[in-house]
């Protein structure tokens, strides 16, 4: 009776059980960071070649598909010379496309020698799976010696740090995620605060107190002291200071240098961050 | 069949990754892996189901969202949920899956943030509602399409349909 019971409801004990191991998961994520994460790594290299055949095919061969299928119902004579044509375009296509990589790619190695730090240029393959969390996927991990907490820059500015790295894919919580957090000050005021995300795609500066001197305009850059970011990396604009309301602190948005939407490559600073002198930044 | 899902689980997350970076809003991508395990509760009834259900869960995980466990949790209640809804009600049909896959990616969005920030942020949920409203409706109005793909897989890879229950008798056969 007690196996007829078992067998009948196999599918309802199974479902359980996985509850409570995804309830552990998740417990265990909580309270103890990447100690959990050794199989997402596994899956992760798994699905790396997926990811990046994925993301070659929309960045790359969408024009060649495009053009082909301008081609179907075409009579036979002018078959191969729009063959040919569509061949050129993709080609001419392709080379202007290298030319903008080249271009980013000139820019992030000006990037990398001001840095003075080891760091790795990145392609990013993909975007956050759920649409809704912030974070990108990149082509590289542990293989080109990648490790989660890396500062992830654009030449733009900040992008974000590296939270999961497999061996031959990472992915980088974007500073934009309400999960992200990190320490910078305002460049003219040196009032320092917590840049955080927040829902509604932009950033905003914590723990600033309201008798300071933090205007719309000013630039938000890296202190340096979170020791993931190197010092004085651009992280956005203030767009707006709110005084009114209860509580200690102002309401500072910020608006993100970096366009994370369209950011294709990135630099991944693999060396340890020298911590800056305590004392300057205020606040 | 798990093979199948398998490989549609690897094509939704191989979309759903890069479909964000060629369109306006991020909240249109819809969330075909949750369509998926919706299908498998409608339609698949042994013990099988559950832990590919987990395992595309986990897959999920480990492209989406910065805390580990959120989305295996959420796939595996939403095939769990599906398929006591297959068990007990006749909503099985497309229409009944896409009122799941819509509930179940409001529940992924906002528990998901719920979680991730600890319960400490929830004045921040208004904020996170209509990309969530956006991306669950995407997602419900692509599920049937995605529920007639799989069964013209299914009958192209000669794969049988398991027969549908109804009610407490067909629970686990």
């Amino acid at each position: 009776m007690k196996n007829y019971f078992l067998w009948r409801n196999r599918v309802l004990i199974t479902g359980a059980l996985l509850l409570l191991i995804s309830t552990h998961l998740l417990w265990s994520g909580v309270h103890s960071g990447q100690r959990v994460a050794k199989p997402r790594r596994l899956v992760m290299a798994a699905l790396a070649p997926v990811q990046t055949a994925a993301a070659r095919l929309t960045d790359g061969g969408a024009g060649i598909i495009h053009d082909y299928l301008d081609l179907v119902g075409v009579q036979r004579d002018n078959t191969r010379l729009r063959a040919e044509l569509a061949h050129a375009e993709t080609q001419r296509a392709r080379l202007a496309e290298l030319e903008v990589e080249n271009l980013h790619l000139s820019d992030l190695l000006e990037l990398k020698q001001a840095l003075a730090l080891k760091s790795i240029a990145a392609n990013v393959i993909g975007a956050d799976a759920s649409g809704l969390a912030r974070t990108l996927l990149l082509e590289g991990g542990s293989d080109q010696g990648f490790e989660a907490g890396m500062a992830v820059l654009s030449t733009a500015g900040v992008v974000g740090k590296l939270i999961a790295v497999g061996p031959s894919s990472s992915r980088v919580l974007l500073i934009n995620d309400h999960n992200s957090a990190l320490d910078a000050f305002d460049q003219r005021s040196r009032v320092r605060g917590i840049v955080a995300g927040v829902v509604d795609d932009g950033l905003v500066m914590k723990y600033v107190d309201r008798s300071e001197d933090v205007k719309p305009g000013d630039t938000i850059v890296t202190s340096g002291v979170d020791g993931i970011f190197p010092r004085g990396l651009l992280v956005g604009e203030v767009t707006a200071v709110v005084r009114e309301g209860p509580g200690l602190f102002l309401t500072v948005s910020v608006a993100p240098a970096a366009d994370f939407r369209r950011v294709e490559q990135v630099l991944i600073v693999t060396q340890r961050i020298p911590q800056p002198p305590p004392a300057e930044p205020k606040g | 069949m798990a093979a199948l899902f398998a490989v549609l689980t690897l094509l939704a997350l191989a979309i759903q990754t890069t479909a964000s970076r060629w369109l306006p809003l991020s909240a249109l991508v819809p969330d075909l892996v949750l369509v998926l395990a919706v299908d498998l509760g409608l339609r698949h009834r042994r013990a099988l189901a559950p832990i590919m259900a987990f395992a595309m869960g986990y897959a999920m995980d480990s492209f989406s969202g910065s805390q580990l466990g959120v989305n295996t949790f959420v796939v595996t209640l939403t095939y769990l949920v599906a398929y006591e809804a297959g068990t007990h009600t006749s909503a099985t049909g497309p229409e009944a899956g896409a009122v799941l896959a819509f509930i179940a990616v409001l529940i992924q969005s906002l528990g998901g943030f719920l979680i991730s920030t600890q319960f400490r942020a929830p004045n921040q949920l208004g904020a996170l509602l209509p990309a969530a409203l956006l991306q669950a409706t995407v997602t419900a109005v692509l599920a049937p399409p995605v529920f007639a793909l799989v069964a013209r897989c299914k009958r192209m890879l000669g794969l049988s349909q398991p027969r549908r229950g109804r009610g407490w008798a067909s629970r686990g056969a």
